[in-house]
């Protein structure tokens, strides 16, 4: 997915430094050997594995975003009612990508619109998929020594600057429309713990979202999801009957859904963009994007 | 609708308009009986706010005497044995009179012996017998029906009793107190739990009637109750209301003051105060009741949905079992009970003996491995690989579950539905989303550390120092970075030898956990669907065979002497659209009929009514 969204960019090129070089492991060991015992004091103390009625909607909303943007099934956590202090969506993991794990906060989330946590959870997968998860890892075992959290984040601030951007990518792509995740964006950027990566900026991170958003990829995944909302496959022309006979019965979480998206579609969507199924020919190519995100973040 | 607080008509008002949508899906599903015993439940409840109080209990238990003691006349027939043999419903009314209601709602008037004869089931009828009474003991909120036992030999007439607990609010359980609380009560207790859906926020009432009391010595009465709460903690956790009652006694002195006749009017008086309260327990009972009826139409949709997708002849070969089965309206509750027992205690056993065998070949295998894989291989490779064996082994342990639990069901009810595959497809969706089963934790930093120091050093050297050090480290840092490396890999295997025992010991045991679980839920579904539909059940099930049926072709007729089959090209037009295929659209329209039914059954569980202003 990164090759595809992010092609040449230099965020896979790092990651893939800091999870397979020899130096880099001799040092992410170091933080490895307490990931395994922290990881069990997670499970004991703020995490739980995915059991239960509770877990299933999330966890066949994780199987629906992975089989789009074609990424793997990592390990979900899910926080438990004690845990305080974690954002929504939260990626760790060893830097051999053998144990990555999804921490997610069922209960926030259930509250957001679909596009909006589809976005979030996609961002955290796109995280994964990019091995960005042995970064939040190193951040968050070494939270707690003051000393050597200020020393990592000096030493990983190449990596984490430019660690957002194709997990925000991939999160567009699950969301489908610019506005759920440009809200969510601002959202994922706020109220961090403070053990988390500094990530670039949000006017940066927004800035090369807008900039994705005009892309072919988008275009052609906003084009395909027409073409199935056009074309439905019988058991949803089923429901639409059933919904068109009774409106009232429109759960008001997918009114609420349809009406952001109706309102905001808006920084992309020319009038001929929407009109049919093909990709517009003046969306952009994603070398357009890559280029001025690289120009602008100064890494060439 | 998120927890709505509504007034008392409005709540209502929704119900209602939840038994109809319930009614119309039960009717879709080509069960019109169903949905008008919903509605007419829903009504009682509601309209003409009437409570049904069951009395309940195995024969010759003094069922009928202890109505009789309650009302204060001896107004059913009663005597030494077996005397009910049909549902009799008690109403207060102005005057006293004996009906056979006809299924139209139509009563015709029965003499005392008439009534008696059908009331004992010495003649078969249609319809149902009421007993109205003027009797001031019976307040007109509250209906008492008399029951058959439960254990009567005649199964025709204990299946009636029990077919009546999904439709009751209160119950009282009659047991005879020279020997109280045998298993196949408990049992029965279980099952009635089920059926009214428990008593938590239900609304409904248990009430045991310890019956013949003053056969029990004074000084043993307090032991019997507390041996009664004892045994009832595992089935009722709450507090369970016992009232120590001699009905012969209190039926043949009505003025009695005997500690057994003070019982029963103190189970009279809970009867005035369960009448009281009627305002408000029977729209939670109603709430309750069609969260059940709910739970009973996805079993049934279940049952559909597989059915849609059986050949036809496979499908017709079921139907024939289904209606050989139930065609004598026989349903065989304790064989049933016990094909279920044996057949989870089988599968369960099955399962753990797959397990253990796997376990011992997969620890084999890894330990195996561990001699011959190297550093990266052993750290990266194997935790993953693990994990992919044992998802593997358990898709196949899955699906060998699934065969077992839809074998099972079939042997209790002769057809089985999409329940133990959708149930194991959670479980198994849960369990690819655990991680890796084995952690191994990479080797200790100092060698790798070490390993890298010699690496530059090694090569500072070569470019800085002299030829002899130069030819020395040639030969000394390889070497140093092999026994080091050697070294870590040496360790990590330690490591792995002392985890991977511990770590399988655990995964395999949260495993099997796992699928138990799977399938005692299934089990209980499998129980729960029987209690729910129970007399009624082979019916439901030849209408949703023969529903299923009516959208599947039937095969055509083999006929050997017609005409060779030709190919030919198709006579349509090429662009001509083929009608769409009956059971997919079937199909369809059931999985639309599942998210309504479970939206419903979100929308009642959040009714709650506003608490009435003091």
């Amino acid at each position: 997915m990164a090759r595809v969204t992010y092609a040449y960019g230099v965020d896979v090129r790092r990651f893939r430094w800091l999870n397979q070089s020899m130096t880099a492991q001799t040092l992410m060991r170091a933080l490895e050997l307490r990931w395994t015992v922290v990881a069990e004091e997670l499970m004991r103390e703020e995490l739980q594995a995915p059991e239960g009625a509770v877990a299933l909607p999330f966890l066949q909303e994780i199987v629906r975003i992975t089989e789009l943007l074609r990424l793997t099934l990592p390990t979900v956590r899910l926080l438990s009612p004690s845990a305080r202090g974690w954002p929504l969506v939260t990626p760790l993991g060893n830097a051999r990508s053998s144990d990555d794990w999804l921490v997610i906060d069922a209960r926030r989330l259930a509250a957001l619109a679909p596009p909006q946590r589809a976005f979030l959870l996609a961002q955290g997968l796109g995280h994964i998929q990019c091995g960005h998860a042995a970064l939040f890892m190193a951040h968050f075992v070494s939270a707690r020594d003051h000393r050597a959290h200020a020393a990592l984040h000096l030493l990983m601030r190449p990596l984490s600057r430019i660690a957002a951007f194709s997990a925000d990518r991939a999160g567009l792509l699950a969301a489908g429309e610019f506005a759920p995740a440009a809200q969510m964006l601002a959202l994922s950027a706020q109220e961090l713990p403070p053990w988390y990566p500094r990530l670039a900026t949000l006017p940066e991170r927004r800035r090369a979202l807008e900039e994705f958003d005009r892309s072919r990829v988008v275009a052609r995944i906003r084009s395909s999801r027409r073409f199935a909302q056009d074309n439905p496959s019988v058991t949803v022309l089923v429901e639409q009957l059933m919904h068109r006979q009774t409106p009232d019965a429109l759960p008001e979480a997918n009114t609420a859904a349809t009406a952001d998206t109706a309102d905001t579609a808006a920084p992309a969507s020319a009038p001929e963009f929407t009109a049919g199924y093909a990709v517009p020919a003046d969306a952009w190519p994603l070398a357009r994007c890559d280029q001025r995100l690289t120009q602008r973040l100064g890494i060439l | 609708m998120p927890n709505a607080d509504l007034s008392p008509s409005d709540l209502a008002s929704t119900l209602h308009d939840r038994a109809r949508e319930l009614a119309d899906i039960a009717r879709q599903l080509g069960l019109p009986q169903l949905g008008e015993h919903i509605l007419a439940d829903t009504d009682r409840r509601l309209d003409r706010a009437q409570l049904r109080v069951l009395v309940l209990g195995e024969i010759k238990q003094g069922k009928s005497t202890l109505i009789n003691a309650i009302l204060g006349e001896a107004l059913l027939p009663s005597g030494v044995t077996p005397t009910t043999g049909a549902v009799v419903q008690i109403v207060h009314a102005d005057e006293l009179g004996r009906f056979l209601v006809a299924p139209d709602g139509q009563r015709s008037n029965l003499e005392p012996e008439v009534f008696a004869k059908l009331a004992r089931g010495k003649q078969d009828f249609v319809g149902s017998l009421l007993l109205t009474t003027p009797s001031p003991h019976l307040p007109p909120g509250v209906e008492l029906i008399d029951t058959p036992g439960i254990n009567d030999l005649a199964r025709f007439r204990s299946l009636i009793s029990r077919g009546e607990l999904p439709r009751g609010d209160a119950i009282i359980l009659v047991l005879d107190a020279t020997q109280v609380l045998k298993l196949t009560e408990v049992a029965f207790l279980r099952d009635a739990l089920v059926a009214l859906g428990g008593t938590d926020d239900t609304g409904a009432t248990l009430l045991l009637a310890l019956n013949r009391i003053d056969l029990v010595p004074e000084a043993d009465r307090p032991s019997l109750v507390d041996h009664i709460h004892r045994e009832l903690t595992a089935v009722l956790p709450g507090a369970v209301e016992v009232f120590q009652t001699d009905a012969r006694g209190a039926s043949k002195q009505p003025g009695s003051e005997s500690f057994g006749a003070r019982e029963v009017a103190r189970l009279r008086a809970r009867l005035l105060a369960l009448a009281g309260t009627t305002r408000t327990v029977l729209p939670t009972r109603t709430r309750a009741s069609l969260e059940r009826s709910v739970d009973l139409l996805l079993h049934h949709t279940a049952i559909e949905a597989r059915a849609l997708r059986l050949e036809a002849a496979a499908l017709q070969t079921e139907l024939a079992a289904v209606r050989e089965a139930f065609s004598q309206q026989h349903l065989d509750l304790d064989h049933i009970e016990a094909t279920i027992s044996a057949g989870r205690a089988q599968i369960a056993l099955s399962c753990h003996t797959n397990l253990v065998d796997f376990r011992a070949e997969l620890q084999a295998s890894i330990l195996a491995q561990l001699d011959r894989s190297d550093l990266r291989s052993t750290a990266d490779l194997l935790p993953g690989a693990i994990q992919d064996a044992l998802l593997h082994f358990t898709y196949h342990e899955v699906e060998r579950l699934r065969l077992a639990l839809e074998q099972l069901t079939r042997d209790a009810i002769h057809t089985c539905g999409e329940q133990a595959q959708r149930r194991l497809a959670e479980t198994m969706l849960n369990l690819g989303f655990r991680g890796p089963a084995v952690h191994l934790e990479p080797p200790s930093v100092g060698v790798e550390a070490g390993t890298l120091a010699v690496g530059i050093a090694g090569t500072a050297i070569m470019y800085f120092g002299n030829i002899v050090a130069g030819m020395l480290v040639t030969i000394a840092a390889p070497l140093a970075t092999m026994y080091l490396r050697e070294r870590s890999v040496r360790e990590l295997r330690d490591a792995a030898r002392k985890t991977v025992p511990h770590a399988l010991t655990r995964t395999f045991s949260d495993l099997e956990a796992t699928l138990l679980r799977a399938v005692d839920a299934n089990v209980a579904g499998l129980r729960e669907y029987i209690i729910l539909a129970h007399n009624q059940l082979g019916a439901h099930l030849q209408a949703l065979l023969e529903r299923a049926a009516s959208f599947t072709p039937a095969l055509p007729a083999a006929n050997l002497s017609q005409e060779p089959v030709s190919i030919s090209l198709p006579q349509e037009p090429a662009s001509a659209v083929a009608p769409p295929d009956p059971r997919r659209t079937a199909l369809a329209e059931l999985r639309t009929l599942e998210q309504r039914l479970e939206q419903l059954r979100s929308e009642l569980s959040h009714l709650a009514p506003t608490p009435e202003p003091a």
